[in-house]
């Protein structure tokens, strides 16, 4: 009766070794994957960044184009909403937000709308803002992306949301 | 006063709210602050303004349409009960709630 509770016992901690190690196992690869898509869309909106930066900077030194200037308010919508997203999921700090307005209003506080419009040079103060607002969002963007590939989960703090996991 | 309206930008006012003034165009902040907004705030005593079906805000639209309410007699801390502003992209929130803030009455 004894060595067959026993036998019972150590079976069973036999298959909960080997659940807890396959929930590890899935814990890192879910970390890794959540960093290697974090890596990637961080760089892709980096380069959506510069792709805004570059539309705003034309519109406010060509003549006054007012598609240009739509597709430019929509880029800065999308590139928000998605790093709104990536803000929820701990990818990136609280911090992102102001940079955010801080770029939205330096492309479209002043000099924007067609009736107060008057064409800047490249060393205007409007299209250096624009610059330093770019920068400061891209400089966030780059610092989470390289957290999210240096900050993967530790082994032991794996094990220790799979044992919470389990009980 | 009855209590609540609920205003939809993009489906009720324009999908590309920009410009500052009428001059701008149609979708402008002036336009929206003045034949949209005041008026639902002299009617109501809460309004919400849902945001994220418009394709893209300027900073300008937003300045001139929530400062200029301030601007124009409304008191801030009055603006910042009234209106629920339901946007998924605390930016924009934040935004607003600066321009409402830093308006000189």
């Amino acid at each position: 009766m004894t060595q067959l509770t026993g036998g019972a016992v150590k079976a069973l901690i036999t298959w909960l070794l080997v659940v807890l190690g396959w929930m590890v196992v899935s814990d890192q690869q879910a970390a890794r994957e959540f960093a290697k898509n974090c890596y990637e869309r961080m760089q892709r909106l980096r380069e959506e960044l510069c792709e805004i930066e570059d539309l705003a900077i034309q519109h406010h030194t060509a003549s006054f184009d007012e598609l240009r200037a739509k597709k430019v308010l929509r880029l800065i919508s999308q590139i928000s909403m998605e790093i709104e997203h990536w803000r929820k999921v701990k990818c990136l700090g609280i911090e992102v937000i102001g940079l955010v307005v801080g770029l939205r209003r330096a492309v479209s506080i002043e000099n924007f709308d067609c009736s107060s419009y008057a064409v800047q040079a490249l060393d205007s103060e409007i299209v250096v803002n624009i610059e330093i607002a770019k920068n400061k969002l891209d400089r966030a963007l780059m610092d989470a992306a390289y957290r999210a590939v240096r900050e993967r989960p530790s082994l032991v703090r794996s094990v220790i949301s799979s044992v919470k996991r389990i009980f | 006063m009855t209590t609540l309206k609920v205003i939809n930008i993009g489906k009720q006012f324009s999908r590309y709210p920009v410009g500052r003034y009428r001059a701008d165009g149609d979708s402008n902040g002036e336009k929206f602050r003045e034949d949209v907004l005041r008026p639902l705030l002299v009617m109501r005593d809460d309004v919400v303004i849902e945001f994220d079906d418009a394709l893209g805000y300027g900073s300008s639209f937003l300045e001139e349409a929530f400062g200029g309410l301030v601007r124009s007699g409304f008191k801030a801390d009055d603006l910042l009960k009234r209106l629920t502003l339901n946007t998924a992209d605390d930016s924009l929130k934040k935004e607003i709630i600066s321009y409402i803030k830093e308006a000189k009455q």
